[in-house]
């Protein structure tokens, strides 16, 4: 039953290199064509969850079941998981193309395949005029963007995206986030990043790793209460949530945050955004409050920051 | 045809084409090039100076080139005689007094040097992926065994190609420094003991991909083989003075692991005993081998 819902269940994963614990206990649940992010401080076990997934490395204990079929195993899983591995470099010597055919035949594509897939790859990651030249002489978004994309090459059911916009600049990582986003539904994504903002924008379910420790998984819509708040942002600070305000909506909370100038209103699932909007709208001006912007749902970034699990 | 043998093919193929990529065909190539013409230059000069002293001594002529006297020297009745004598078995002395000087000499100098180079060379193969964590690109495409298995294919042809070149090498400087030298009759010994000589090296070639497999790092990799190359280089003579019943049968083990013992049979003139001593060198190669596999099969990469 689980091999159709999920693509990849982690039970009590746990890792100890030596002395030191890498992970405690892990667990993770990502369902099939979801994009997953994977937020944690350096050191969390991110990278570690990763290279266990894939068999790089061997877990100490808990069990991990990878598209249905157990944990990775070579002949089973050919061909249907991808790594873009944080520190791993592709010979410089080697040229671009012909590293992406060689992937795309080791992922399990035969030689004309192969060819047409690294093509289709390097339009994708805009690499195309650099397909004949030496990875060393590549930048060093370009060298990301390629890893990127031998992550997809071969199409796998599974990949696993380790900070795959560390030491970007603001443009390439906009151009891996659609490279995700041109992906989400087709196939399950597992992202890691420190970037609040580029998990929110690409992913679809979030989970928070601390010390090891899976401390919140959900939905993105439920962590950032997409479907039961607004964020609203505004020109000029508040002291105080003004009494009228819960007079009018009783079965709305108000709340203050970054001192005053945006305004958390959390509502009941009976509401939407938008029916929200327009009852509140009118009063705020009404009130001589003026308002720059409005968001739906909280900050990830600040649910992060204040979620008491993620504290050191 | 298996999936595990098309990756083992896809991997030896494309770290072979790497190679030439990578300068380290050319690095091997000019290496072992440098090593077959100055060893061969230095054997022809030798051998010049000794054919000299041998003419003075014998009041006969010598011409220009070197080479001219040792044949007739293994030709004459007296000197067959102290060989068989020298060599308790008449097959091999036999077959040492019908092979050409410079096959000799070739076939010694790299039964006896070309091991260094191989462990020297080799003994990164596997290391240095690691420590790039180049294997992470690979590893969840493949299995471990067929990851290995085709970069140690790809080193084995890089090997021969080498061997190869430093034959013709030789050959070379041979045609030039010998007379008299026939170029088509020394040819297929020298293709026949670069066979031979690759089959040996199987065996370190072994022991320079378990150091390459147990190690992350390429100079730790390096010392480890070379650690491993000289204990068994001296574990074979020790092992085979010490063996004797009872007890001491213990180090006929030492001499089973040593890949050293082996040579004796590649010299010989039959092919039984080549065909022996070649499954030896090269089941031998395959025990370091997998050695080191059952470490990297299991270790975190």
């Amino acid at each position: 039953m689980t091999a159709n819902v999920f693509a990849l269940e982690i039970r009590n994963l746990q890792k100890r290199y030596r002395r030191h614990v890498a992970l405690k206990d892990l667990n993770l649940t990502v369902p099939r064509g979801a994009v997953m992010g994977l937020v944690g401080p350096n050191g969390a076990g991110k990278t570690t969850a990763f290279a266990i997934i894939a068999g790089l490395l061997r877990s100490n204990g808990g069990s991990i079941n990878v598209l249905g079929e157990g944990p990775y195993d070579p002949v089973r899983h050919k061909g249907r998981l991808s790594l873009l591995p944080q520190d791993a470099h592709i010979p410089g010597h080697s040229r671009v193309k012909e590293t992406l055919v060689y992937f795309a035949r080791l992922q399990g594509l035969a030689h004309r395949p192969a060819v047409y897939a690294a093509e289709k790859t390097l339009e994708w990651v805009d690499l195309s005029d650099r397909a004949d030249a030496p990875v060393s002489t590549l930048s060093h978004g370009m060298i990301r963007r390629l890893s990127a994309g031998q992550a997809f090459i071969g199409d796998p059911d599974l990949v696993l995206l380790d900070e795959p916009t560390s030491g970007l600049d603001p443009r390439q990582v906009v151009r891996i986030r659609e490279l995700v986003l041109s992906r989400r539904g087709r196939q399950t994504i597992v992202v890691s990043s420190h970037i609040l903002s580029e998990i929110e924008a690409a992913c679809d379910h979030i989970a928070f790793i601390d010390k090891g420790v899976t401390t919140r998984q959900d939905a993105m819509d439920n962590i950032v209460h997409r479907n039961r708040s607004l964020t609203i942002f505004l020109t000029r600070p508040l002291t105080a949530v003004p009494d009228a305000l819960p007079q009018q909506f009783p079965e709305v909370s108000f709340r203050l945050s970054d001192n005053g100038t945006r305004m958390i209103v959390h509502f009941q699932d009976g509401h939407s955004a938008s029916t929200m909007n327009r009852m509140l709208l009118p009063v705020l001006f009404s009130m001589g409050i003026d308002v720059e912007e409005i968001r739906r749902g909280s900050d990830l970034e600040k649910i992060y920051l204040e979620d008491p699990a993620n504290q050191h | 045809m298996s999936r595990e043998f098309k990756d083992m093919r896809l991997i030896a193929g494309h770290d072979y084409r790497d190679s030439f990529r990578s300068r380290r065909m050319l690095v091997w190539m000019i290496l072992y090039l440098c090593v077959a013409v100055g060893s061969t230059f230095i054997f022809c000069q030798v051998l010049r100076a000794v054919e000299r002293e041998i003419a003075k001594v014998a009041a006969v002529e010598t011409g220009e080139k070197a080479g001219g006297v040792t044949e007739s020297l293994q030709k004459s009745k007296a000197f067959r005689e102290i060989v068989n004598n020298l060599i308790e078995e008449p097959e091999l002395a036999d077959q040492l007094l019908s092979l050409p000087p410079l096959v000799l000499f070739y076939a010694w100098f790299s039964f006896t040097f070309m091991p260094l180079l191989v462990i020297i060379l080799c003994s990164d193969t596997i290391a240095r992926d690691i420590q790039t964590r180049y294997v992470r690109f690979n590893l969840f495409r493949t299995s471990r065994a067929a990851y290995v298995t085709g970069k140690s294919v790809s080193a084995a042809s890089l090997l021969l190609a080498a061997l190869l070149v430093s034959g013709l090498a030789s050959m070379v400087v041979g045609a030039f420094r010998l007379h008299p030298f026939d170029f088509f009759a020394v040819l297929p010994h020298i293709l026949f003991f670069v066979v031979k000589c690759w089959v040996f090296m199987l065996a370190f070639l072994g022991i320079a991909l378990m150091a390459s497999q147990l190690r992350s790092s390429p100079l730790q990799a390096q010392i480890l083989g070379l650690l491993t190359y000289f204990f068994l280089m001296i574990l074979g003579p020790i092992a085979r003075m010490k063996a004797g019943p009872g007890l001491a049968r213990l180090w006929e083990l030492g001499n089973l692991i040593s890949p050293g013992p082996k040579v004796a049979g590649l010299w010989m003139p039959d092919i039984a005993s080549n065909l022996k001593a070649a499954a030896f060198s090269a089941g031998l190669g395959l025990f370091y081998f997998a050695i080191g596999f059952l470490v990297f099969s299991r270790r975190d990469l």
